[in-house]
């Protein structure tokens, strides 16, 4: 029957999807096209009457192929454990898919692509990996449900076949024996399944204890948990595997002034995570020796960075400047840095730990066992005077130097050109530390940046075509390849650009890595910062304490990065909406969000919910309005698709509704295809003319066939009897006579229908 | 009604599989594992709950299936009502269960188990499981368990209802060399006889006045006419040939003369026993088909006589009385049999092992002694117990190469 026979077809394509969804997890179109086209063309070989089948020797020799490849490539990727894993299932289920698939193969074949999609969810978290696996889910519930029965159909004819004596006459075949409309039972059990499953796993999923013997084995960890949502604090520009276009959620922010009113910015916040001060001439960044203290923060309270009561409470007296900006940080991601603006001078978290403290740098960083941040709070002085950055002692004993190995001299020609161009002295004028020097620190990064800003630059994330050329026998180092010839790059090239120009002439630079925020969320008065925004420039020093941020990536490419001009970055829009929602909801779902659930769900009353619900879809309703810069029309346009969709929805129902009595009155259940079709298109006049029989008091019995019921309210209503009688022919021809009817004909239909009840109304019908 | 739950290998492997997704998104703090783990976690109870409501609602009976033949497949049919008005149930496995008793049919015939893919709700289907009788006896079914493992095949659900009821297993009959009838006959009473009395055969027997209810059809005209009144003409009762057979159980099983000393007999007692019922039901089968009037004797074991007549039921009966010895009960040896010295009827005494006289045969030197041991050289195959069947399945034989299969000569 053709339910049993469509298993081996969804069995197959459950396989195919498991396949897609590894190769999506390990990101590998080489693993997708090897290994689908390897499967596809299994079924042309071993399916059907004409099927050929691997000997069982040759699949156990493969076997032990791939045994042996996969410990060759364990130990050339011991990193990547699962990633081996993972190869390995997949080539053992392919090997699988040439042998003879008997209903315990099929077994073996599901239990494969389910360690296969397991070993992806190890590997993964992105959104299109999760549709996979959601789409897998619903597939495979299915296939397992029609697995049950294939097996048993297979076990049974097996078994009776068996059963029969050696002389015996053969016992007849085994037809499955099924009572009526089997196929729509068993989906529609299968839909109410699927919807109790999902909701019955989504409860275990939110009670389940989050923080439980994580990292008990370290080395089948999942890389998803290490990820920096498109920030590092190294930088390695050849792998550039970091560089993200994600629109997922990293953070909110907002800033406070004194009085902790809301504002603005007038320009991007950049906020700062790590600063890179050592580079290695291969592209790899990194800091040099860390001098971390240990900071101790109480939940709830500011204390101090000040050199002089570190680790104290702060209060804004401390520093009698009413330019304080308290910046207020929501994690949506898993980040153990602490992002600020630049200079930090007091830090405060929702939980009490101890904070790793970079004082040369002002950088902070959790401490590795520490939980997850969540919110905190950090007073910044963007505008900050000589005298606080000499309290907050940042970095003035340091001094950053271009080490000999790495100088280029066609870079430092380059950067003297440059400041020959900007009419400024190529030598340092004045001692080390004079104020003179500084001043021309400060003008000669200003003409490196605007040299980096030129049009001879371009941004660009495809670095595909960057192949670094070998001089004497090493790679040319990738930042003098940049500034000297390929001149295309992200962001972190311009940085690194602009950081060797300045060390080639002797002025100290370095690299910062952190978020650049442009999304300002009028609703909620905070920035949000998306994985996109992970951003890398400059800091010079412009004084003994004071390090200026210098930004050499052209602006206008990164605002237009950021804003996203075109129809498809508006459609993508979209889709980065789901990816954040995806990853709020089900990637970064923790303890925290497990407290505040049960909090909202024990506290909240309905009313409060309804709030928060309607707040939750005001906010969204605003978003949508700037991303596809509607403007006010825009609600207009939103409560006008919203109207069209809830009519749709109302609509839809109606036809469902109509559709199951028409096929309860005229019993079309057995009926296919076309034909039920056609009935359910024509015989919405009969059944109107019914309901209004039925409301003037002569509802036709089941028993009676039509034409004898139009014959017997002849008895009571002859006027309304003669438009039965038409209607009834009519009917007749439709549902026994397969005749269709034009629509000209139906609405003649329908209006002696109309007419039917206009009678019954002037003459009512006294039973 | 019995209702269980059982843990089966799928299932404890499934159970593991969700132990191991527990432990990997506890180590690894991954989401979609820990999705995975509610989604499995979820399939356990949906499993239990969705197996036990469908099994809550159904109700088995199993229908009598009248009769089994050794060697025959038995069609055991089972009537599953599924009580429940939204909820079908699917994947539904029937099977007998094995008692521990002696007159179990699990003696008799290996187990066999049927199949029911899908019961609608308020549906009533029938399930059939085929046996294949290897002895003939009395088989006793005592309980019948249903079970399923839908949805997920996690957990296996059973229930178990208890309905007692017993069939009766023919002995294998073969289709016996057709000489064998003729050697039994004496040729004076070959061919259809008539006797002296009025019955239904086709043989004039005399005239006799018209009454009611006389078919017009029987009226002789010509008499009727010279008489003046109407007459009608009957016919004489026909005779068919008579058959009686005796089988000869009155020696006890381990006093039979089994001879170990032929390497070639490896047949013990009690299989010369049994190859003797099996003979004496074949021949009663032969010559019920060939029109003869049957009867049985069995010599030595509590088995009522069973008289001379013609049908199939008569047949049926004879069957039932070779099915239902029990070999293991005492012997009689000097139980009184009927006289048939008499008689004309042709004579067939079964023995198990070696021909010997019989007293109840008095007189009769015609009669035919057959013994077990012979069955071979006087059967030409197994057969079945319908013949019409049997021939017709000849007749498709190499049509069909998948329904059929090679019928051991």
């Amino acid at each position: 029957m053709s339910l049993l026979r469509s298993f081996p077809k969804l069995s197959f394509t459950l396989v195919l999807l498991s396949i897609v969804g590894i190769a999506i997890s390990q990101r590998s179109i080489g693993l997708l096209l090897v290994a689908g086209a390897l499967a596809a063309i299994s079924w042309y070989l071993t399916e059907g009457p004409r099927g050929r089948w691997l000997p069982r020797w040759v699949s156990n020799v493969l076997v032990v192929g791939v045994s042996l490849n996969i410990i060759v490539d364990v130990m050339q990727n011991p990193d990547d454990v699962l990633g081996v894993l993972g190869r390995f299932i997949l080539w053992l289920m392919i090997i699988k898919l040439y042998e003879r698939r008997t209903s315990r193969d099929h077994g073996h074949l599901l239990g494969l692509s389910l360690l296969l999609m397991i070993t992806g969810c190890l590997h993964t978290v992105d959104l299109f990996f999760g549709i996979i696996l959601f789409v897998y889910a619903l597939l495979g519930l299915y296939v397992l449900v029609l697995f049950q029965l294939h097996a048993a159909h297979e076990k049974s004819r097996d078994e009776r076949f068996a059963a029969m004596p050696e002389h015996s006459t053969a016992a007849p075949l085994i037809k499955p024996i099924t009572g009526r409309y089997v196929g729509a039972q068993l989906r529609s059990l299968t839909v109410v399944v699927a919807v109790c499953g999902f909701a019955l796993g989504m409860v275990i999923f939110m009670v389940f204890p989050r923080g439980l013997g994580e990292g008990v084995v370290e080395m089948l960890s999942s890389p998803s948990q290490d990820r920096r949502p498109g920030y590092s604090d190294e930088v390695d520009l050849i792998s550039g595997g970091r560089i993200t276009d994600s629109r997922r959620g990293v953070m909110s922010v907002q800033l406070q002034d004194q009085e902790g009113r809301p504002f603005v910015s007038g320009e991007p916040l950049l906020l700062r995570g790590a600063v890179l001060d050592r580079y290695d001439g291969r592209g790899r960044w990194r800091s040099a020796s860390r001098t971390e203290d240990t900071l101790s923060v109480e939940a709830g309270r500011f204390t101090s960075l000040l050199s002089d009561n570190r680790g104290d409470a702060f209060e804004d007296e401390l520093l009698d400047d009413s330019r304080i900006v308290t910046v207020h940080v929501e994690m949506l991601q898993n980040l153990d840095t602490v992002m600020t603006l630049y200079p930090p001078v007091a830090v405060a978290m929702d939980a009490s730990q101890d904070l790793l403290v970079d004082q040369l740098r002002l950088t902070m960083q959790q401490q590795r066992s520490a939980p997850r941040l969540h919110r905190y709070r950090v007073k910044t002085v963007p505008l900050a005077s000589d005298e606080l950055l000499q309290r907050l002692d940042a970095g003035g004993q340091s001094r950053i130097r271009l080490s000999p190995r790495l100088r280029n001299s066609e870079v430092q020609a380059l950067a003297q050109q440059l400041l020959r161009d900007g009419g400024l002295p190529v030598d340092p004028p004045g001692e080390h530390g004079s104020a003179e020097r500084f001043e021309w620190s400060h003008a000669a990064a200003h003409q490196f940046m605007r040299y980096l800003h030129s049009p001879e630059f371009m941004y660009t994330l495809d670095l595909s075509g960057m192949v670094l050329p070998h001089e004497g026998g090493r790679q040319m180092d990738p930042v003098s390849y940049f500034l000297l010839e390929y001149q295309r790059g992200h962001c972190e090239y311009f940085a690194s650009a602009m950081v060797s120009l300045c060390l080639h002439v002797g002025i100290e630079a370095r690299l910062v890595t952190g978020f650049v925020a442009y999304e300002y969320d009028g609703a909620t008065q905070r920035y949000t910062i998306v994985e996109s925004n992970a951003h890398a420039w400059t800091e010079v020093r412009t004084e003994k304490h004071r390090w200026t941020v210098f930004d050499p990536t052209p602006p206008a490419t990164l605002r237009e990065l950021h804003a996203g001009g075109s129809v498809a970055d508006r459609l993508r829009w979209f889709y980065d909406s789901f990816d954040g929602m995806w990853g709020r909801t089900i990637v970064d779902f923790d303890r925290t969000r497990q407290a505040q659930l049960a909090d909202s769900g024990a506290n909240a009353t309905i009313g409060q919910q309804a709030n928060e619900f309607v707040r939750a879809l005001r906010n969204w309703m605003e978003r949508v309005n700037r991303a596809f810069y509607l403007g006010p029309a825009g609600y207009f346009y939103m409560a006008f698709i919203g109207g069209i969709l809830v009519l749709a929805i109302i609509a839809l129902i109606k036809l469902m509704r109509r559709s199951l009595l028409l096929k309860r009155l005229f019993n079309l259940r057995h009926v296919r295809g076309r034909d039920q079709r056609r009935m359910l298109k024509q015989l919405g006049f009969y059944a109107d003319m019914l309901v209004t029989l039925r409301r003037a008091g002569l509802a036709k019995p089941h028993w009676q066939p039509p034409l004898l019921y139009a014959k017997a309210v002849q008895l009571q209503s002859p006027e309304a009897a003669t438009i039965i009688e038409k209607l009834t022919a009519a009917f007749y021809s439709i549902r026994y006579g397969g005749a269709e009817l034009s629509p000209k004909e139906l609405a003649q239909k329908q209006r002696q229908v109309t007419e039917l009840e206009a009678v019954l109304r002037s003459r009512p019908v006294h039973l | 009604m019995k209702r269980r739950y059982h843990l089966h290998i799928p299932g404890l492997a499934y159970f593991g599989l969700t132990l191991v997704v527990a432990l990997a998104a506890m180590n690894s703090q991954n989401n979609l594992l820990f999705w995975i783990f509610g989604a499995l976690c979820s399939g356990i109870v949906i499993s239990g709950l969705i197996s036990g409501l469908m099994m809550i609602h159904i109700r088995l009976k199993r229908l009598d299936p009248q009769f089994g033949a050794v060697g025959e497949p038995m069609l055991i049919r089972y009537a599953l009502v599924n009580r429940s008005r939204f909820l079908p149930a699917f994947n539904i496995h029937i099977e007998e269960r094995a008692v521990e008793k002696g007159l179990g049919w699990q003696k008799l015939m290996p187990p066999a188990s049927s199949w029911v893919m899908h019961i609608g709700p308020r549906e009533t289907v029938h399930g059939e499981a085929i046996f294949w009788p290897m002895r003939r006896g009395k088989a006793c079914f005592f309980q019948t368990r249903i079970w399923t493992t839908f949805p997920f095949g996690i957990i296996k659900k059973s229930v178990t209802f208890s309905q007692q009821q017993h069939t009766l297993i023919y002995p294998q009959l073969h289709e016996l060399r057709p000489d064998l009838l003729r050697a039994v006959s004496p040729p004076s009473v070959m061919g259809m006889r008539t006797t002296e009395r009025p019955g239904s055969g086709e043989e004039y027997f005399g005239l006799r006045e018209h009454r009611d209810n006389d078919s017009i059809r029987s009226i002789s005209w010509k008499r009727s006419a010279q008489l003046d009144q109407f007459v009608c003409i009957e016919r004489s009762s026909p005779s068919p040939p008579k058959l009686r057979i005796i089988v000869n159980l009155t020696v006890p099983t381990d006093q039979l003369k089994v001879d170990p000393g032929n390497g070639n007999d490896e047949l013990t007692g009690r299989e010369l026993e049994e190859r003797a019922i099996s003979l004496a039901a074949s021949v009663a089968h032969s010559a019920h088909h060939a029109g003869y009037e049957i009867s049985m004797i069995v010599a030595g074991m509590d088995v009522p006589v069973i008289g001379m007549r013609h049908s199939y039921w008569h047949l049926r009966k004879i069957m039932a009385a070779l099915a239902s010895i029990d070999l293991d009960a005492a012997r009689d040896s000097g139980q009184q049999l009927p006289s048939i010295d008499a008689e004309r009827a042709g004579l067939v005494v079964i023995h198990p092992d070696r021909a010997e006289p019989l007293p109840e045969t008095g007189g009769r030197t015609e009669a035919m002694h057959i013994t077990g041991r012979q069955l071979d050289s006087i059967a030409i195959r197994p057969m079945g117990w319908d013949l019409h069947v049997a021939h017709r399945r000849d007749a498709e034989k190499g049509q069909h190469p998948t329904r059929q299969k090679v019928v051991a000569a």
